[in-house]
């Protein structure tokens, strides 16, 4: 169950979380009903991502269909376009878009800028010597390690990093049931400490941890089509190091909780949301902003997230990865000095 | 008969009020979730670290500089010699962009019959920050083009435009400013009322199976309907103030508007949490502990949201994924909530929508009191 519940997440996680929109219903107003217009509507709508498919014929069915979500969009092209642009004329064209989803906005509108360019381009047939005359800078854009910009490419390494917390929720909720059950001071009678007990708990969920590691890896490569560039030592050497951070903080709250049902509300606020909203998988973390710098710092989880990234789409070492490496075995090694001081204490 | 379900409601609500995690989880944890990702999608992506190779050092290039430095997106950090350095630092993750400027910038500019190269290169591992840093980078290097094209146009006589040309002009309804968070917060108070409602409601009746009370409510003379009707109120008041609380934040802190009726509002969401109430009773016949609730809640949850359109909305979704969708109320009142709050729907215009919920809440409802039944018989 622990081994392969991470990797099911992912998957789950993974379609949540991806937001490539492949295609976009819009209705049209056409009102100049020419043979431009129709030449642009057929443009737009070649390869089926934009398909036109409502007929506008008043401003007020506009509204409605929008308001009923019956379209994304709709385009107006107005009277006399048709004249206008064969007079030499800029001919205006009208996009009205629901603006509720503004992510798919945005590609929509990416998609019909990029087609209205390709129609206008196409009638005017600019001569070489007009385009150093009215685009005078070349803008080389080149988009490394995920040159096509996909959404699952960037967010299934991240949230590789939210899954690998679920060994954490594990060894919180599994030290709070002895503690429920009494079987921690049937344990402390026996010649076992309380370090060998953390330090056997922890190995035992760093081994798990690591192992569930590679159904995720066969996952994000396999199923996703996700690239990975770098080494897969280095990749769960990495996700060790993780576990060790995120275990180890995880057994520190735990000291302090008595039931099972407290470790899951608290690992839950703690850990788990914070690593989706506040780590960099989604936005990434404001520079200039302290508070959010700090915070980020502190959750394990943003580490990992940079060195899974950087594994998988960049195919970057430990030459690259050191200081994050380092990061969270400090965090580890710290956590767990102060749980075993904690436990001492409590014992004497 | 009303006697009796009040006396079983009061003694649900006093129980629920002593259990202080349950009650954390229910009110506390939801609001500070809603909070942190209102922040993280609120605010615009602004200050990535861009690296410069300026391999021109021309006033015309100083000028690009300070052009893409007063971006609010990006912030220039490093200057750099060469292309590797700055590979380097992309590799690290220290800086998102990279701008190239040649050797022969200005020269390039200078002369009307050539063009000048810029190369721009962006970190695509973070995809909302390459998207800002490319629309950034592009669109002030575009703007200084522009200028110098009118320049251009104007020294070789040129007064007009000669080439045909399109306009596109866009306006965005409903969301003008085109904010994340006004289609994430609504997503997300679906999803909170919905996992609050099916474990509040399947843990009461878990919870009294587990302690062996079931079967001494059952030889009280209350009646299954009454028993259900009194099982169901505290679950539809946790869910209620929860939803009430949510909105309140999303309102007054985000700025998310109500354009539509607020009663109408209400209305649709207290069908909602009754409808998935007989989800609740089916999970709660379905598991025997509490900790098997709470997986099956967990499993109900993450396939609602896939299914819901939280993030993709469900028109966008391949067709059978889209189909699916429509058995989940998730997705009838999420679409509900974004039309009355962001469009100013009325109840004409998700009148559809309405019937299609109340539809799958009588097919639910029968399942789940013939479940019920059978758990108790």
């Amino acid at each position: 169950m622990v081994f392969i519940s991470p990797a099911f997440t992912l998957v789950m996680l993974s379609y949540l979380f991806t937001w490539d929109v492949e295609h976009f219903s819009l209705g049209i107003f056409d009102q100049d009903r020419s043979s431009l217009s129709r030449q642009y509507i057929a443009a737009l709508s070649e390869d089926g991502t934009i398909t036109f498919d409502e007929d506008v014929a008043s401003s007020a069915r506009v509204d409605e269909l929008l308001v009923s979500g019956r379209v994304q969009g709709v385009l107006v092209l107005p009277p006399g376009l048709m004249e206008r642009v064969n007079g030499g004329e800029t001919g205006e064209i009208q996009a009205i878009l629901d603006g509720t989803n503004p992510g798919a906005v945005s590609q929509m509108l990416g998609h019909i800028q990029g087609r209205t360019e390709r129609f206008v381009a196409a009638l005017s047939s600019l001569p070489e010597d007009a385009q150093a005359l009215y685009a005078p800078i070349d803008i080389r854009m080149r988009v490394w390690y995920n040159a096509n910009l996909s959404t699952l490419h960037s967010m299934v390494p991240g949230l590789i990093a939210v899954v690998m917390c679920m060994p954490a929720f594990s060894i919180a909720t599994s030290l709070t049931r002895e503690k429920e059950l009494g079987t921690l001071e049937g344990l402390y009678a026996t010649p076992v400490g309380g370090a060998d007990l953390l330090l056997g708990k922890l190995a035992a969920y760093l081994s798990c941890g690591v192992a569930s590691a590679l159904p995720v890896m066969v996952v994000a490569t396999l199923w996703f089509g996700v690239p990975f560039r770098g080494s897969v030592l280095l990749f769960l050497l990495a996700t060790a190091d993780f576990l060790l951070g995120v275990l180890c903080l995880s057994l520190l709250l735990a000291s302090f909780l008595s039931s099972q049902q407290a470790a899951t509300v608290i690992m839950f606020l703690v850990l788990f949301i914070p690593s989706m909203f506040l780590s960099g998988l989604i936005d990434p973390v404001d520079r200039t902003s302290f508070s959010a710098q700090l915070q980020a710092n502190f959750l394990p989880t943003t580490h990992y997230i940079t060195m899974s990234r950087g594994i998988f789409l960049k195919g970057v070492g430990l030459r690259e990865l050191w200081p994050q490496l380092l990061m969270l075995a400090a965090m580890g090694v710290g956590y767990l000095l102060v749980t075993i001081k904690l436990f001492r204490k409590k014992l004497g | 008969m009303w006697h009796r379900i009040s006396n079983l409601v009061v003694k649900d609500l006093q129980q629920f009020l002593r259990d202080r995690v349950l009650l954390i989880f229910v009110l506390v944890g939801p609001t500070f979730q809603l909070v942190m990702m209102g922040q993280a999608t609120a605010t615009d992506i602004k200050h990535l670290p861009t690296a410069i190779v300026d391999g021109d050092r021309s006033s015309d290039s100083r000028a690009l500089i300070v052009a893409l430095d007063t971006l609010d997106e990006l912030d220039v950090t490093h200057y750099l010699d060469t292309e590797e350095q700055a590979g380097a630092l992309l590799d690290k993750g220290e800086v998102t962009s990279v701008v190239l400027i040649p050797s022969g910038f200005a020269e390039s500019l200078g002369s009307p019959s050539e063009r000048a190269t810029v190369q721009f290169l962006v970190d695509g591992s973070n995809i909302l920050g390459a998207y800002a840093a490319v629309s950034a980078g592009q669109g002030a290097i575009a703007r200084m083009g522009s200028e110098i094209a009118v320049e251009r146009l104007r020294s070789v006589g040129a007064t007009d435009n000669r080439v045909p040309a399109l306009d596109l002009r866009t306006t965005t309804r409903f969301n003008e400013e085109m904010n994340h968070s006004f289609y994430l917060l609504p997503s997300q108070l679906s999803l909170i009322v919905l996992i609050v409602t099916l474990l509040v409601s399947s843990m009461g009746i878990v919870r009294e199976r587990e302690r062996g009370t079931l079967e001494q409510l059952m030889v009280t003379p209350l009646r299954r309907i009454e028993l259900i009707v009194a099982k169901a109120t505290l679950p539809t008041l946790v869910a209620l103030v929860d939803f009430l609380a949510m909105l309140a934040i999303a309102v007054w802190i985000f700025g998310v508007p109500i354009r539509g009726s607020l009663v109408l509002l209400l209305a649709v969401t207290l069908v909602f949490i009754i409808v998935q109430q007989t989800w609740g009773l089916v999970i709660s016949a379905l598991s025997a502990t509490q900790q098997q609730a709470v997986l099956l809640i967990f499993m109900t949850g993450i396939l609602s949201v896939a299914f819901s359109g939280y993030l993709v909305a469900a028109e966008n979704m391949p067709t059978l994924m889209r189909w699916a969708s429509k058995l989940f109320p998730i997705s009838h009142y999420l679409t509900m909530l974004r039309a009355i709050m962001l469009k100013g729907a009325t109840i004409a215009d998700i009148g559809l929508q309405l019937f299609a919920l109340l539809l799958l809440g009588i097919a639910s409802l029968t399942i789940s009191v013939r479940s019920f039944r059978k758990q108790l018989g």
